[in-house]
């Protein structure tokens, strides 16, 4: 295993201001795998996803400028770049009516096809927390974590009032969060 | 409203994970920027949905960096306006200057070996035009002796002991002068020479030496011979005998 370049998060955003490629082959080494995942979650397309991957980290070294530390953290930041720029690639190819209304029949493909992925260790627990959720709170987590879903077309889709799709997703994160603590 | 209320909603999850319209997302940050316990709370989201995140993350395919990686050198190098042209100035100029190189390289090799094929014609030329300039003398010579009346044709030929030979003497008894012509004889060595021999009141005469080279044909000038009967050829130590060895007698012919 080769040794991966990891640096703090305030280096790497003055690194990434400054316009230094150390910075961004660290990004790359520390948060690429969970900003793909977070691509292919919503494309379903390798292809497509290497593709979006690579638009992400141009947009992010393109635009590091544009990134205010004080709004938020780095990766949540670029985590709406890739997931912004995944639903790109999903309106582009049209993709997104098709494939809306045979999400919603299976709403909970996402988070049970983790079952039959094989993680390592420390994924599982995470894993198990996921499927173990209550279906109400894990058809929102999977529609709005994994597939990228905007609040009120949560709530149109499922046709259930704004105000419980927020809560059951807050009940759902708040789960997620015991993990770590 | 109230913080509590507002952090219990759900909507800084909401925020965290992307899924608020821009205006929705504005409000939150407002907010957030207004309340630390909001700030504080919105910072345990984020931090957890990055830690999620990467758990969950797959890996790419690992193509992708150096291809990317190679993306953000080049169009940083791209990136500066001005050095562009001149850049692609210099690159083109070089590309010419290499062509122009190349091509005159070719060319100059070309001439070369053109000049020397010219200069090898040149004295291959040359030493044609000598050759012809020999033969047309000899030819002259020729002429001159066959339009002389004076000049009397002597053939000599071979003896039984080496056949196959023969020769031409011509003998002028005015001026005295004689030519001897090889028309055939076999190459001396180094240590040999022919010697032509006038039979004068039955006694030989030395009539002087001459060489035979494979492929020559020239007529030599011999000594002056005065009341010649016969003449004949011997092939002697170099520089010629007092008196011919007559077992190497070749030819022989009376006038």
């Amino acid at each position: 295993m080769k040794k991966r370049l990891t640096l703090s998060e305030e280096e790497l955003v003055t690194g990434l201001k400054q316009r230094q490629k150390l910075a961004i082959e660290a990004l790359y080494n520390m948060y690429s795998a969970a900003l793909n995942g977070i691509i292919l979650r919503i494309v379903h397309s390798e292809e497509d996803t290497s593709d979006v991957l690579q638009e992400v980290f141009l947009k992010i070294w393109n635009n590091a400028s544009n990134y205010d530390p004080k709004k938020g953290r780095l990766f949540t930041w670029m985590a709406n770049i890739a997931r912004n720029q995944a639903l790109d690639r999903l309106r582009s190819k049209s993709f997104r009516n098709e494939n809306k209304n045979q999400e919603l029949d299976n709403s909970v493909n996402t988070i049970d096809s983790l079952k039959s992925i094989s993680l390592s260790p420390e994924h599982i627990g995470i894993k198990d927390l996921l499927i173990s959720l209550k279906p109400e709170q894990k058809v929102i987590v999977d529609m709005i974590y994994f597939q990228g879903y905007k609040q009120n077309e949560v709530a149109e889709a499922l046709n259930i009032p704004l105000g419980t799709v927020k809560t059951r997703l807050r009940l759902a994160i708040m789960e997620l969060r015991k993990y770590f603590n | 409203m109230d913080v509590k209320e507002y952090i219990e909603s759900g909507v800084l999850e909401m925020y965290v994970y992307g899924a608020l319209s821009a205006a929705e997302a504005k409000e939150v940050a407002e907010m957030a920027s207004l309340h630390p316990e909001i700030a504080e709370e919105l910072a345990k989201i984020e931090e957890n949905h990055e830690n999620t995140s990467v758990i969950l993350g797959i890996e790419p395919n690992p193509f992708i960096k150096n291809h990317l990686l190679d993306q953000i050198t080049n169009r940083q190098a791209e990136k500066p306006a001005i050095p562009l042209y001149p850049t692609r100035l210099f690159a083109y100029g070089m590309a010419a200057c290499l062509t122009l190189l190349l091509v005159s390289s070719i060319a100059a090799f070309n001439y070369w070996e053109r000049w020397k094929s010219s200069e090898n014609e040149l004295l291959a030329l040359r030493s044609s035009n000598q050759q012809y300039a020999t033969n047309l003398a000899n030819m002259n010579a020729y002429k001159g002796i066959l339009q002389d009346p004076d000049f009397k044709k002597v053939h000599l030929a071979s003896t039984t002991a080496f056949p196959g030979n023969e020769i031409m003497v011509y003998w002028n008894a005015k001026n005295t002068h004689v030519m001897v012509d090889m028309l055939n004889l076999p190459e001396n060595d180094a240590e040999h020479q022919y010697q032509l021999w006038a039979i004068v009141n039955g006694k030989p005469v030395d009539a002087g030496v001459f060489d035979v080279k494979k492929g020559q044909k020239t007529m030599f000038q011999m000594k002056n011979i005065q009341g010649a009967q016969a003449f004949a050829v011997t092939l002697e130590p170099k520089g010629g005998s007092t008196n011919p060895t007559m077992d190497k007698m070749y030819a022989m012919g009376k006038i």
